[in-house]
């Protein structure tokens, strides 16, 4: 047999050959966890939601609400001012005691690296315990750290239908990063420089970058910022923290005084409690980005509508 | 059988309710499976980084590109017809920071972290100034062609001619019809050339020609546009070392090295510009930070720095100084300067019960080691009073009476050696922030400072001390030196002060939505060692020449030059200080006090909006002011009773408080001045949302004082006399900046690609400030001050009835001189330091910067962003003209604006962020 006679046949036996021997293809199967709010005393039913996805129509798998299990994660970033610590201290310990029954509460830290300081569980008394023994010490870890927090509350999601919120509670001012966001003059014989006009480019910049490590993250981020800074750096600092969270879905509060503290913790908390977990399954169709659409009749809900799905 | 059911179905649901269910458990799994994995636990494994720890440092690269071909030419070299202002600067540098490694030694983990950044700067930039020199003929000696401001000729007069004048009628003022000296003037207005001195004659060609032709009457004839060139490398290297949870260790060095090319004024070493300088800084600092409990902080912090300034030898040329003409030569042409600071302090923060408290210990040393004479080659000052009709304003000229050489004051600084300056601060400020109820709080607080005065390392400071009596005339005002006869080792004595401040923090009804906020607090000044040689007279010399009588004898002949002298060097004698303007150091404790108010509601709106309105008032006493301001030998002004006798330097000289000395020298360390400011202003911050986030305030503000400005005041002895509107404080100021992320590419409502083109549309942003501002208060400078030396800084005269503001205000005419007039001879302007309504042109300033980013993977990226200053490129009103000349001449320039300036800049920027 010459080879030209054998060629086709090679041919034909590679193109057939995955249908052959391979197994076949699997329908490509997404699964997303939406936090929801509803507006109205009135509880939401899933055999009473719609949903869509990118204009394609979506299944609601699972519906978890309010009083059933809460997994929060509340992470310390608390390094400045004792005088709005303190107060930061006893308004978590109280929403930690008057957590639901079903909320397990784990307590990290963010300062030099995320830690863990307590375990999730019903039993109150070691988060409380971490919170109070929680060292006021190192340097502001909140963007450091954040991506890790949200990617460890994301694989407890995908392996279990608790619903699961992030709580950062944090005093951070953008110059106390070890990362130096200042971009701090270091010429000062050098007077025509133009380039700190804009001083918040770098800041901006980090928060592009999370947005992007980010982008793929389900479960909600919440921040209590427990000091409200009008500088130009921080105010951008604080709008990249509002911005991620909004983008995640959650919320963040900036509170202007220390007697906002207490009641800025226990919204936050109430918000958190509030939450519904409707996991959707997307059509194979479903790009990347997803525009997600979910209703119920009579009902006002608010949600996140845009979703990156992660690399299959 | 029901009810054991129901027993049953009671117990698992409460068992169910206690103990985690099933999703529960699994997730409390992952949480520590995940946690562990991730290195986040005590028990994680140790995690080892593929690629090495250089994964897990972060930084960035940078370059800023600015040149003149993307810049609009400002507007003042355009109105000169200019064509170009060169600009090439290139500004690069890189940061880079993570944990600190050393190969097979040390492995910092989480523990040990550094951060390095470098930045280079290479620049040329062009400077713009308008000035006046010389024309050709008046170099020559014609001043045939040159006017007064009203652009009738100026007349010249023979100082040789100089005589009696036998028909004088002293019952009557001086005036062209009772001349108490008759001078004849050049014939044809012309210097004959052989009356040229000949060291005039051999500095004018040093005088570079006039270029330009702004005016009036050629004046505004020289336009400098020189670039700069400036030279920059510095670096900031940090390691931050945390043990265990309670102690971190920070350490921060950084140097910097620059050298300033300055513009060139005169091609040649007669220029009169700023010289060439060197500089260089270096700091370090170490800060301990010890948690000794949850709600116990101490943080020990040593920090050190220096920098120093020098230029390099440059050749020695006399400095000339012709008013209105620009001068030749340089003051402070050698320098050599260092300024140290080394500052140790320890905070405690600590909580109790509602009480925050904080303590803080600092002390700090300060020195001055400087070397920084100001006329080594002498400086020699020119009067039109030599070439005038004595007594007769609008008469000679100062470049006439250079020309024949004839200074009025001169000054040779001879400095034998360096000054080393040292003071030291300490303080104990202690802080309470107090949870007084719910929704309010009270910050109380009280700093208790103790400042040393100013010392020099080996005792060579003197002043003069207005108590001991001088041995020369047996009046009050002698030198005095440190360390010596009695004397203590500084002028100044101790000063301990206490500074209150009180802030209260309210949420009316507990609404977090609203905050009251109340705050005063009471601070003081200290008196600083200013770079300089000042208060040193005596171990160095300041050798003065004084003219007997501006208008009739000069101090010296510039073709002799300066005598040597026969004094011996140091010269410590009391009376060493004697017929010159001798330094003197205020020796009471009073320091500059400040004491500020402010009231303030935020309210928080829908949509992450803040609002804020706020007053406030801040006010002042005992600030620092310079020789402007105060003078402790003036002359009473009702002595300009004795008109023309005070052209007589002995008479005038037997009228001051302490006639042996000419004046006094207080720097800018006297003090004396007071301010008082009210201010109104609202702000509204958005936070962002939908990508756009913003801030704009807006401020009303009045400012009043009895010191500052570019003249000083007028009468020293009547500080009520001088209140008014502070200059340069812009009663209108608004002000904005935007960012706005824009909704394009990836995750966001436009242009949401998922294949290439997302790299096109994802990371574009907007951000920009601007500024619109009023002007400040206008400050109007009579032509002439024929006051015989009493007054400094004579005002303007208001014409009654004649309105200052015009109904179209323009460039061609900003305010109506008309309503202002010279003061006669003789008598001060009744008008105030500033003009109470008048107001200089506003300007507006909008800087805009566009960034787009490009994600070239999940940490790195690379931004690209062009920068607008000034980017409408708008021209900005320079002030118009505010000298007022006599009616008879009047300055025909007065009320106008010439020019505008500014233009936009562009720059350029890549930065490589990994």
């Amino acid at each position: 047999m010459t080879f030209r006679r054998i060629l086709p046949v090679l041919a034909v036996a590679l193109l057939a050959a995955p249908a052959l021997l391979g197994e076949p293809a699997k329908e490509r199967r997404n699964v997303i966890r939406v936090p929801v709010w509803v507006a109205s005393p009135d509880a939401l039913k899933m055999d009473s939601m719609q949903a869509r996805a990118t204009n394609t129509d979506a299944r609601v798998v699972a519906l978890n609400g309010p009083g059933e299990d809460l997994m929060l994660l509340i992470v310390l970033d608390m390094v400045d001012d004792l005088a709005l610590i303190e107060p930061a201290r006893e308004a978590l310990v109280k929403a930690v005691e008057e957590a639901g029954p079903r909320t397990h509460i784990g307590v990290l830290r963010a300062q030099d690296g995320l830690k863990v300081l307590a375990d999730p569980a019903r039993d109150r008394a070691p988060a409380i315990a971490a919170i109070r023994a929680f060292p006021v010490s190192g340097k502001a870890g909140l963007i450091d750290t954040v991506e890790t927090a949200t990617h460890l509350a994301d694989a407890i999601l995908a392996k279990s239908s608790v619903r699961v919120a992030v709580l950062y509670v944090t005093d951070s001012d953008v110059r106390n990063y070890r990362e130096d966001f200042t971009n701090p003059v270091i010429n000062s014989s050098d007077s025509h420089d133009l380039s700190r006009r804009f001083p918040e480019g770098l800041v901006q910049e980090k928060f592009s970058k999370l947005e992007v490590q980010m982008a793929a993250r389900q479960a909600p981020l919440f921040l209590v910022h427990l000091n409200y800074r009008s500088d130009r750096l921080n105010e951008a600092y604080q709008n990249g923290l509002k911005q991620l969270a909004s983008n995640a879905a959650g919320a963040a509060i900036f509170c202007r005084t220390p007697a906002d503290i207490p009641q800025a913790v226990a919204q936050i908390v109430d918000q958190i409690a509030a939450h519904y977990s409707v996991t959707l399954e997307l059509p194979g169709s479903a790009g990347k980005s997803v525009e997600v659409a979910l209703e119920s009749s009579g009902l006002s809900l608010s949600h996140r509508t845009r979703f990156v799905l992660k690399e299959r | 059988m029901g009810l054991l059911l129901l027993l049953l179905l009671s117990a698992s649901l409460l068992v169910m309710g206690q103990t985690a269910t099933g999703e529960m458990q699994r997730a409390v799994e992952e949480f520590k499976t995940q946690t562990r994995n991730l290195g986040l636990r005590s028990d994680s494994p140790k995690k080892r980084s593929n690629g090495g720890p250089a994964r897990a440092w972060h930084g960035r690269l940078f370059e800023n590109f600015r040149n003149n071909v993307l810049d609009a030419i400002p507007h003042e070299i355009r109105q000169r017809g200019g064509s170009q202002n060169i600009l090439r600067r290139n500004q690069f540098g890189f940061n880079v920071g993570g944990p600190l490694v050393v190969p097979r030694i040390y492995d910092g983990g989480q523990n040990t972290w550094f951060s390095v950044s470098y930045e280079g700067v290479r620049e040329n930039i062009s400077r713009t100034y308008l000035r006046t020199i010389p024309t050709t003929g008046e170099r020559s000696g014609d001043f045939n062609h040159v006017v007064d401001q009203a652009g009738q000729i100026l007349p010249i007069f023979d100082p040789a001619s100089t005589r009696r004048n036998r028909a004088y009628n002293p019952g009557l003022p001086v005036s062209t019809a009772n001349l108490e000296y008759l001078r004849d003037p050049f014939p044809g207005n012309r210097i004959p050339t052989h009356r040229l001195d000949p060291v005039t004659k051999q500095a004018l060609p040093l005088y570079p020609e006039p270029n330009t032709d702004v005016g009036p009457f050629f004046r505004n004839n020289y336009f400098i546009n020189s670039p700069e060139s400036n030279t920059a490398n510095g670096m900031i290297a940090k390691i931050d070392h945390s043990v265990g949870d309670r102690h971190r260790l920070t350490f921060e060095t950084a140097f910097s090295n620059g050298a300033l090319g300055s513009a060139r004024w005169f091609p040649n070493h007669a220029n009169p510009g700023p010289v060439d300088r060197l500089f260089a800084s270096r700091r370090g600092s170490l800060d301990h930070v010890f948690t000794y409990s949850a709600g116990t902080i101490n943080t020990l912090s040593f920090s050190g720095s220096s920098s120093t300034s020098s230029n390099p030898e440059i050749e020695p040329f006399p400095v000339y100084s012709i008013s209105p003409y620009l001068s030749m030569g340089r003051s402070w042409p050698v320098s050599k300067n260092a300024s140290n600071t080394f500052v140790w302090s320890d905070a405690l923060s600590t909580r109790r019960g509602k009480h925050s408290l904080r303590f803080v210990l600092q002390h700090a040393r300060y020195q001055i080691n400087t070397f920084w004479p100001q006329y080594p080659a002498g400086s020699y000052r020119f009067s039109e009073g030599l070439t005038s009709l004595p007594g007769v304003i609008n008469t000679g000229h100062a470049f006439a009476t250079f020309l024949l050489g004839m200074p009025n004051f001169v000054e040779l600084s001879v400095v034998n050696s360096p000054s080393y300056f040292r003071r030291t601060s300490s303080r104990l400020a202690i802080r309470d922030q107090y949870e007084a109820a719910a929704g309010l709080t009270i910050n109380f607080g009280l700093n208790i400072d103790r400042q040393t005065p100013r010392t020099e390392k080996f005792d060579r400071i003197s002043t003069i001390d207005l108590d001991a009596i001088n041995s020369a005339n047996g009046r009050k005002g002698a030198l005095v030196a440190a360390a010596r006869n009695g004397q203590g080792r500084s002028f100044q004595p101790v000063t301990i002060r206490v500074e209150p401040s009180l802030g209260i923090a309210w949420n009316p009804r507990a609404d977090p939505k609203t905050v009251i906020r109340l705050n005063y607090d009471r601070s003081y000044g200290a008196i600083p060692i200013y770079t300089g040689q000042w208060g040193t007279q005596g171990f160095n010399a300041y050798r003065t020449f004084i003219s007997p009588n501006p208008q009739l004898e000069p101090a010296l002949l510039l073709r002799d030059g300066i005598p040597p002298s026969q004094d011996p060097s140091p010269d410590l004698r009391p009376e060493a200080a004697n017929n010159t303007i001798a330094d003197l150091v205020n020796r009471d404790d009073r320091l500059p006090t400040y004491q500020s108010a402010s009231l303030s509601v935020e309210r928080q709106l829908p949509g992450s909006m803040i609002v804020t309105l706020s007053a406030s008032y801040a006010g002042g006493k005992n600030l620092l002011v310079s020789n402007g301001s105060a003078n402790p030998n003036a002359i009473p002004l009702d002595a300009l009773a004795y008109r023309d006798l005070l052209n007589d330097e002995l008479f005038n000289r037997s009228l001051r408080p302490y006639p042996q000395y000419r004046g006094f020298d207080v720097y800018s360390a006297w003090p004396l001045g007071r301010y008082h400011r009210d201010v109104a202003s609202v702000r509204v911050e958005k936070r962002a949302s939908r990508g756009i986030s913003f801030s704009a305030s807006y401020q009303f503000s009045k400012q009043m004082d009895d010191y500052s400005g570019p003249y000083g005041r007028q009468d020293y002895y009547s500080r009520e006399n001088e209140w008014s509107l502070t200059p340069g404080n812009e009663p209108h100021r608004l002000q904005f900046s935007y960012v706005y992320e824009l909704p394009l590419g990836s995750n966001k409502a436009l242009l949401d690609f998922e294949d290439w083109r997302r790299h096109l549309a994802d990371g574009w942003s907007v951000t920009g400030t601007g500024i619109v501002q009023s002007g400040g208060p206008i400050y109007l400078r009579p032509q002439f001050n024929n006051t015989g030396n009493v007054v400094q800084n004579l005002n303007v005269n208001v014409v009654p009835g004649v309105n200052p503001h015009v109904v179209s205000q323009s460039p061609s005419l900003w305010f109506n001189p008309e309503a202002f007039d010279q003061p006669p001879d003789f008598t001060i302007g009744n008008a105030s330091r500033t003009h109470p309504s008048l107001l200089g042109p506003g300007s507006q300033n909008y800087d805009i910067t566009l960034n787009k980013r490009f994600q070239l993977a999940v940490d790195r990226a690379l931004e690209f962003s062009a920068a607008g200053f000034n980017f409408i490129n708008r021209g900005n009103w320079t002030d118009p003209d505010n000298i007022i000349g006599p009616k008879h001449a009047p300055n025909v320039n007065a009320g106008k604006i010439i020019g505008s300036r500014g233009g936009r800049v562009i720059q350029l920027g890549l930065r490589f962020s990994f």
